[in-house]
């Protein structure tokens, strides 16, 4: 499959370029198996739940296809496609609010993402890797949406500064005061795990 | 995709960013490509091909303007409708104006033209009807009492004998006649007459008497 090869040669941007033009599925299928995991693990990290995740990445290679025209080749298709991704996820947490807001029991979510500020877990538990995992996933739901996406493309995804501008649409210093002040607030919230 | 360095906070959060880069990396369930392909052909897009309704000035402006008008037509009509004169700012009705319907009347039927008495109208009539039309009249404004000339008297032509149509008696009689009650109901409040004017009136007249035959006197000398 000497074609086929040829394409996964590629970069991002050259591959929705032969997308665009000739309307070459293959083209599209290499990028979604670049970007379906990268993708799914901001997602999860950002709502906190692996089948919304899904649903939300799903959706977003749903709509690169059908939006694929709206992509200008100035831009890095990554942040295209991580500001697709970021705008739907920020949806259904809107979504989830709105819903919490209408019920009045807690729902599900709203508990999943309960942490407990000061001493939620002890220390000694907490050295175990995915006790740790887990408190930190939790911690992250806990801080603020705006700061949280900036931590997440920052210290999961590890991008850089003019990358997470460009997704999220803002001035490089507010990224920076952004991620700083998310730091801030997770090291807060971890204080037992690294006060050891 | 690599990290820069670009403040000292990454020395700071060192642990933090540490832990974070070690967090398992989620991925996707293995059918998820084969899903979307189903999906993709199957153009079962759900919510994601609904088109959002545009923001248009246009449909923001109407309906807008007709909600404004509206609120605009509930405040301030009935307002409207309320609306009491007071009487302290209403300007006072002339004078003029209320006393001179029946003048109106008559300047009308005579399309401009100074209001005159009819001569054949009883006399009391006649005067109060000269004196109204004559008061009111837009074109003369000067006043004039209302002074019969056949029944009025001037001092001066009586003293001095200047009025060749009347003779002394007439003048006396004239003089006299105005102890009678004078009958006129116009503008002026008929006044029962007091004992004092009327000594009053009598010692002019005798003054008047005596200056006539002094003057008589004087005319026999020369």
């Amino acid at each position: 499959m000497p074609h086929n090869q040829n394409l996964t040669e590629l970069t991002d941007e050259e591959l929705i370029k032969k997308f665009q033009e000739t309307n070459e599925l293959e083209a599209y299928e290499i990028l979604v198996r670049r970007y379906k995991d990268p993708l799914m693990n901001f997602v999860y990290r950002f709502v906190g739940d692996r089948d919304v995740s899904s649903d939300i990445v799903q959706d977003t290679m749903i709509r690169f296809y059908l939006n694929k025209d709206s992509y200008r080749e100035f831009a890095k298709f990554s942040t295209w496609i991580y500001t697709i991704a970021g705008n739907l996820a920020k949806n259904e947490l809107k979504r989830r609010r709105r819903r919490s807001i209408l019920s009045l029991s807690p729902s599900e979510d709203d508990k999943q993402i309960q942490v407990e500020d000061k001493s939620f877990v002890a220390p000694d538990r907490a050295t175990d890797s995915n006790l740790k995992h887990d408190i930190i996933q939790r911690a992250l739901m806990k801080i603020k949406p705006v700061y949280r996406e900036m931590v997440i493309l920052r210290d999961i995804q590890g991008l850089s500064y003019e990358e997470i501008a460009e997704i999220t649409k803002v001035s490089l210093g507010t990224v920076k005061s952004r991620i700083n002040r998310g730091r801030t607030q997770l090291q807060k919230l971890l204080k037992n795990i690294y006060d050891e | 995709m690599g990290i820069n360095s670009y403040s000292d906070d990454e020395v700071k959060f060192s642990k933090l960013i540490n832990d974070l880069k070690e967090l398992p990396k989620i991925k996707t369930e293995e059918n998820f490509e084969y899903n979307l392909m189903i999906r993709i052909q199957n153009q079962n897009f759900g919510y994601l091909t609904e088109e959002k309704p545009q923001f248009g000035i246009i449909k923001f402006v109407i309906p807008s303007a007709i909600v404004s008008i509206i609120i605009l037509f509930i405040l301030f009509l009935p307002a409207a409708e309320q609306k009491v004169e007071n009487p302290l700012m209403v300007d006072p009705p002339k004078i003029s104006e209320s006393d001179s319907l029946s003048n109106s009347q008559i300047l009308s039927s005579n399309s401009g033209t100074i209001v005159k008495p009819r001569k054949k109208i009883n006399r009391e009539n006649a005067l109060t009807e000269n004196v109204v039309s004559e008061a009111n009249s837009p074109v003369n404004s000067k006043l004039k009492y209302p002074i019969n000339r056949s029944r009025s008297v001037s001092l001066d032509e009586y003293l001095s004998g200047q009025n060749p149509g009347r003779n002394n008696l007439q003048r006396g009689n004239i003089v006299r006649s105005g102890e009678e009650e004078f009958d006129f109901d116009g503008f002026l409040l008929p006044q029962p007459l007091d004992q004092k004017s009327l000594e009053k009136y009598r010692r002019m007249i005798d003054s008047i008497r005596k200056a006539e035959a002094k003057r008589d006197s004087l005319r026999r000398i020369r």
